[in-house]
């Protein structure tokens, strides 16, 4: 079903809030970079994904935002559509807890077998030889930071793996330090200190690891990491733009 | 029939790397090695599984079991139910004969759930393990240093070291040893420990009294399967054990100082089961907490762990989570949910999910602070300060605001907070679609 879905070459994206509000560049880039590759995008009307409500208790609306993406991602699903996030905290609560927290709904089953990671999407592309691979060389080195969200998803290396595929790319560093950021938990004066003191080892490994783009696919891991070290995050999708010199 | 009640300790051992020795000297065909093949981490889960399984959805008949057993063959043992950390503690207070001092395992069952209200109580909790630091000057073997352990398959490296049977009679000090046990076999009795020092078998050789205390969750049918599940302990705590290894100063008084004289009082060896909330877990939403054997590798990659080095119990998130369902604490917002408990645990326990619904239970209990419930509507936040972004992103900067801010939603006003656009994605999106 799910790999029926990436040959349709149709695309539903969530762009969930921090592409929306806060790095529209990010959405931006998918977007072009799912047209370079043909790939018909669409945005459905979509709200909140509810991992940030339910963190802070407000489970009622959590619940709410959870039926309505379900709805709309699920008729999108039931349209041929694949679904994608570029945010992998986004990606980890719609695949893993929508089910879990919708018990009995097929359409949740559906959304969240259907929805993949960006690069997870990219990658099956690829390995399906469907991606364009018409990359500019980037003679750059990279430290990745691995997002704890993606590690939870159990779906390896995928974004380290599609930035290999852009030539001249070193991946210097991979990091799976946690940044200590979680979402609002690291704004919270309860735990500021905490927070800092666990993004204490990244910050270290950046300093030792000096490389010319420091790179993660969640926006919280950005923010903690530009803010403790001073330096510019980029989303790994705006590497992928700037590869095919959009 | 009365018998001495067999004690196992196991202990970490160096079997594994002689036969690893013993494989590469006979390859090449020449000789055939003897070595069984070590079971891979699945087959070593999948059988844990079936034992915790076995013991969840068998616990009344496993508990009498145990206790018509324990009854009938090992009548020197005192065995008391308790049903709760109260109970339980006024049993050791009646049998104390006057003892106030009480040498603790590092067992979560002891460190958490008695050692509090025996504080109460106005008893002085020491623990050996500490002490061993100090005293025997115990260096870590490179043994326990090696990074990846886990992933090593180290089924081979814990072993039986100890088989006593009751409580030597070597030595008799003046104090009380609460031991949590990591397992007990409902069909004979045997008691497991896993020991990674000498201050259990210490314990068990010297102190006047000893009370062995068997959280339900411990019983589990047979000696085969206690083995089982304690070396377990040993195979996926291993890498969290270390993180632990942390030598900390022990508090007087010194079990050496505790000598009772000749002919003093006679030793003896209790039997506490404790229940303390279990089977109501078993009813609830939270059953799954029962498979837990507590070899803490949830503690693992546990970002926020290092904040609680200081406590004097060993903290883990499942710790952290029970702690809350019993009652002990009321801090519900200390899991950032990573999720990386989940990816560690050999029973595969969803303690995310079981931490979501533990906060849901809270928040119904007694309801949300103003701050959860401004900080529970992101996307409104958001949407607002889209709205009015020229003003929104000059109000961030300005200390004069951001002390508001901090005071009535608790955002730290140290932290650097995100800008807001004018253009969206999504409109920008509406023009480019």
């Amino acid at each position: 079903m799910a790999e029926d879905l990436i040959g349709n070459k149709k695309v539903a994206y969530y762009s969930g809030c921090f592409a929306n509000y806060y790095s529209p560049e990010v959405g931006e880039a998918m977007v072009k970079v799912l047209r370079k590759n043909g790939i018909e995008v669409m945005v459905p009307d979509q709200i909140c994904c509810g991992l940030p409500m339910m963190a802070k208790g407000n489970t009622k609306g959590a619940y709410e935002n959870m039926e309505h993406n379900t709805r709309v991602f699920g008729q999108a699903v039931s349209d041929g559509y694949a679904l994608i996030t570029t945010c992998s905290s986004c990606s980890l609560f719609i695949k893993r807890d929508y089910p879990l927290w919708m018990m009995g709904s097929e359409m949740a089953k559906q959304v969240s077998q259907n929805l993949y990671h960006f690069s997870e999407y990219l990658l099956l592309l690829h390995n399906r030889g469907e991606l364009n691979t018409d990359f500019h060389p980037i003679p750059q080195t990279v430290f990745y930071h691995t997002p704890c969200h993606l590690t939870a998803q159990e779906i390896g290396d995928v974004t380290v793996k599609l930035l290999q595929l852009i030539p001249g790319i070193t991946i210097k560093h991979v990091s799976t330090e946690c940044c200590g950021m979680g979402g609002a938990y690291g704004y919270e004066k309860v735990n500021y200190r905490l927070a800092k003191e666990i993004a204490g080892k990244l910050y270290s490994e950046i300093k030792e690891n000096p490389a010319d783009r420091i790179v993660t696919d969640c926006g919280g891991c950005k923010l903690q990491i530009e803010a403790g070290t001073g330096l510019k995050v980029d989303h790994p999708v705006i590497l992928i733009k700037e590869a095919y010199g959009l | 029939m009365n018998q001495d009640l067999p004690i196992w300790i196991m202990e970490p051992e160096l079997i594994h790397k002689r036969d690893l020795f013993a494989r590469k000297l006979f390859e090449g065909g020449q000789k055939k090695a003897l070595i069984p093949e070590t079971p891979s981490i699945d087959d070593i889960k999948q059988q844990l599984r079936e034992i915790r399984e076995h013991a969840r959805q068998n616990i009344n008949s496993l508990v009498e079991e145990l206790q018509t057993n324990l009854g009938h063959q090992y009548q020197q043992v005192e065995v008391k139910l308790a049903v709760d950390n109260i109970e339980a503690v006024r049993y050791i207070a009646e049998i104390s004969d006057g003892i106030g001092i009480v040498s603790t395992n590092n067992s979560s069952i002891v460190s958490q759930e008695l050692k509090p209200e025996l504080l109460a109580n106005g008893f002085t909790v020491i623990n050996s393990y500490l002490d061993e630091f100090e005293a025997k000057k115990r260096e870590i073997l490179d043994y326990w240093d090696l990074p990846g352990l886990r992933d090593k398959n180290l089924l081979g490296t814990f072993g039986v070291s100890l088989k006593m049977a009751g409580l030597a009679d070597t030595d008799n000090k003046k104090y009380l040893a609460l031991l949590g046990v990591n397992a007990i076999a409902a069909e004979d009795g045997t008691v497991f420990f896993l020991q990674h020092f000498s201050n259990i078998y210490d314990d068990l050789k010297q102190a006047n009294k000893v009370i062995l205390v068997v959280g339900l969750d411990k019983i589990v049918k047979s000696r085969q399967d206690a083995a089982f599940q304690t070396k377990c302990m040993g195979i996926f705590g291993m890498e969290s054990v270390l993180l632990d290894i942390e030598p900390k100063p022990s508090k007087p008084p010194s079990i050496a100082e505790l000598s009772l004289p000749p002919g003093g009082k006679e030793r003896e060896l209790h039997l506490l089961i404790l229940d303390n909330g279990r089977t109501n877990l078993l009813r609830g939403n939270f059953g799954d907490l029962f498979l837990c054997i507590g070899c803490r590798a949830c503690n693992q990659h546990c970002p926020i762990r290092h904040s609680f080095t200081e406590v004097d119990y060993i903290w883990t998130p499942k710790n952290y989570l029970s702690q809350l369902l019993y009652g002990t604490s009321s801090s519900i917002d200390v899991c950032l949910h990573c999720e990386a408990c989940r990816l560690e645990c050999p029973l595969d326990i969803d303690l995310p999910l079981l931490m979501w619904q533990a906060k849901i239970d809270y928040i119904n209990k007694h309801g949300r602070s103003l701050k959860h419930k401004i900080l529970g509507t992101p996307e409104m936040l958001a949407k607002l300060g889209t709205a009015f972004a020229l003003l929104a992103n000059w109000m961030m900067r300005l200390k004069l605001a951001r002390i508001p801010m901090e005071i009535i939603i608790g955002i730290d006003r140290r932290t650097k907070l995100p800008t807001f656009h004018f253009q969206t994605f999504r409109k920008w999106f509406e023009k480019n679609g």
